[in-house]
């Protein structure tokens, strides 16, 4: 993880530790100013979104991380209860996930995910991507003021 | 009989509660006749007989309720009263007794009728006996009410309505015995139509399964050996590099096998309704997709536009096109740039498109074989490939109704021709 100075954060959302380890490095690539966290499950990350109990110190999320093969709820429920939430509805929730399957993106979109991607199974393919993204949101959108 | 035409249905009641119960429409047919010829029969040149105008009109009033009530029952067989059928035809005898005392109408025209009555119980499939039963019913109607007149049977009316009934028994019984066997056959072809739709629906969540849960581990080992030779290549030596790359690349193979084979599903499962679709522009579009491909291999494409709008799945004729013409070019010949044609031409109803390369051909005798599942001509290490392009671009000709067939030549090229409907 990043020392944080005008820090971005962002929450990825991730059970399966290879991917956390390939989404890091894809970070660690950009060496930007922000700071990664890591919830390994729906339930957990959805504490964390909301500061409940022990996750406290957690901050104001600048973007979300999302994958969808999660155990317990799953990916789009963790999507359906940010929107459903007042104080999360307007984050930005990136989809990465493995499937390519159109009815995860089409229901991801219904559901109000801010993009939708297939992580690509070339280890610097998937570099360049989290690198993209992590561009994209950090630099070049826009983000609503934390509150 | 009977036991065969119900059995099959109660064995299967899973296949029985995903199909609605058979519109068996037997009467939806069958009583516009009948009640036509009941009439053309009540308007039949009247004899000395004045007519009864009362009774005449209740009779009418009965067949025209009748029919009504069966009418609706018809279309929804599964609330019709077992008794109603078989109580349905003795309704009709009062009716046209009534309709004869009104008219006075000719005698055999309404035995006519009456003899209708079996057969109307043997179609709805009721017991045996009771076909037998309705039969026995007739046969005291014709012989004690005299609806027979004497020339129409034999001299003597007790013996001539006994000879009737019989054949008439004889010929229900058989219509019987045959509806019998179609409901059985029926019932039969809806169970396995319901099997096939759930080994579809499975068909299905195993390539959404394959797409999701297969590709997962593939990812990591493919990038994870990346990500190793990345960090640590320079510290290993040749056979180590060497076999981190058999790593990589077997990954890299299932990798592909994993999604042509959840491609090839999804040409069977897919429900996209089919639209009008310009090839020119499909043909354009695949062509723009294999753009790099292309420019690597030194490939010319020559598309003679002109082709024509087919009613089709864009999405699908594009990777059939895609398909075709990278297998073109994987299987160039070592000692000249790639060339492709292709071209249409109507051949009466139908548009015939062919693509045609300068590769390295192959013999005529695998034309068929080419088309099958994971068959290849060639060493994986000489050209790649899963062997399942061309099964895929079989399956999507076939579903919109086409053929497809391959010609070749060693060493010259090779030849394919698909064929496709074009609109209007």
């Amino acid at each position: 993880m990043i020392a944080p100075i005008a820090t971005i954060e962002i929450l990825l959302v991730e059970d399966n530790p290879g991917d956390v380890r390939l989404t890091e490095e894809g970070f660690a690539h950009a060496k930007l100013h922000n700071r990664l966290w890591l919830a390994p499950d729906g339930e957990a990350a959805m504490q964390m979104l909301r500061r409940e109990e022990r996750h406290a110190e957690c901050p104001r999320f600048d973007l979300v991380l999302l994958d969808l093969n999660l155990p317990g709820a799953g990916g789009m429920e963790v999507l359906r209860e940010i929107r459903a939430d007042e104080d999360l509805q307007t984050m930005p929730v990136v989809v990465l996930s493995s499937s390519d399957a159109e009815r995860d993106i089409v229901l991801s979109y219904q559901l109000h995910a801010n993009c939708y991607v297939t992580k690509p199974a070339d280890f610097h393919s998937f570099v360049d991507v989290v690198h993209a993204i992590e561009q994209f949101w950090t630099t070049v959108a826009r983000l609503p003021t934390r509150t | 009989m009977i036991e065969t035409s119900h059995a099959p249905r109660a064995s299967t009641p899973s296949a029985r509660d995903a199909v609605p119960p058979p519109n068996d429409g037997v009467l939806n047919r069958s009583l516009p006749f009948l009640f036509a010829i009941a009439l053309g029969l009540a308007l039949l040149p009247v004899q000395d007989t004045p007519i009864d105008g009362m009774r005449l009109s209740i009779a009418l009033a009965m067949l025209a309720a009748m029919f009504a009530i069966a009418l609706v029952l018809d279309r929804r067989p599964g609330r019709m009263p077992a008794w109603f059928v078989f109580v349905f035809p003795y309704l009709f005898l009062v009716a046209i007794a009534l309709l004869r005392a009104g008219t006075g109408g000719t005698r055999s025209g309404y035995a006519a009728l009456l003899f209708l009555a079996p057969f109307w119980v043997a179609l709805y499939d009721r017991r045996r006996w009771q076909v037998v039963g309705v039969t026995v019913a007739m046969f005291v109607a014709i012989a004690f009410q005299g609806l027979v007149e004497t020339d129409f049977a034999t001299p003597a009316p007790l013996r001539g309505a006994l000879l009737t009934t019989v054949v008439i028994a004889l010929m229900s019984l058989a219509v019987h015995r045959k509806v019998g066997q179609l409901r059985s056959i029926d019932a039969r072809l809806r169970a396995s139509n319901a099997a096939l739709e759930r080994s579809n629906r499975d068909l299905e969540q195993f390539a959404y399964v394959s797409s999701h849960d297969l590709q997962e581990p593939l990812r990591m080992i493919r990038s994870f050996s990346q990500l190793f030779m990345q960090r640590h290549g320079d510290r290993l030596d040749a056979e180590g590099a060497e076999l981190i790359g058999f790593v990589t690349s077997g990954a890299e193979r299932a990798q592909r096998l994993v999604t042509d084979l959840l491609e090839f599903s999804r040409v069977g499962t897919s429900s996209r309704a089919f639209e009008p679709v310009e090839l020119d522009t499909v043909i354009a579009r695949a062509l723009d997709v294999l753009g790099a491909s292309l420019e690597d291999a030194g490939a010319r494409v020559d598309h003679e536009p002109g082709m024509p709008t087919i009613l089709g799945d864009p999405a699908q004729l594009e990777r059939l096109i895609v398909n075709l013409v990278s297998n073109s070019i994987r299987y160039r010949s070592p000692d000249r740039a790639p060339e492709v044609t292709i071209r249409g031409r109507a051949t009466g109803t139908l548009w015939e498109v062919t693509i045609t390369d300068n590769g390295i051909g192959f013999d005529d005798e695998h034309s068929e074989r080419i088309f099958k599942m994971f068959h290849r001509l060639h060493g994986r290490d000489e050209y790649g490939g899963t062997g399942i392009g061309l099964a895929i671009c079989e399956r999507i000709v076939e579903r919109h109704g086409g053929t497809i067939h391959a010609h070749g030549e060693p060493g010259v090229g090779s030849t394919f021709t698909f064929t496709l409907e074009a609109v209007g």
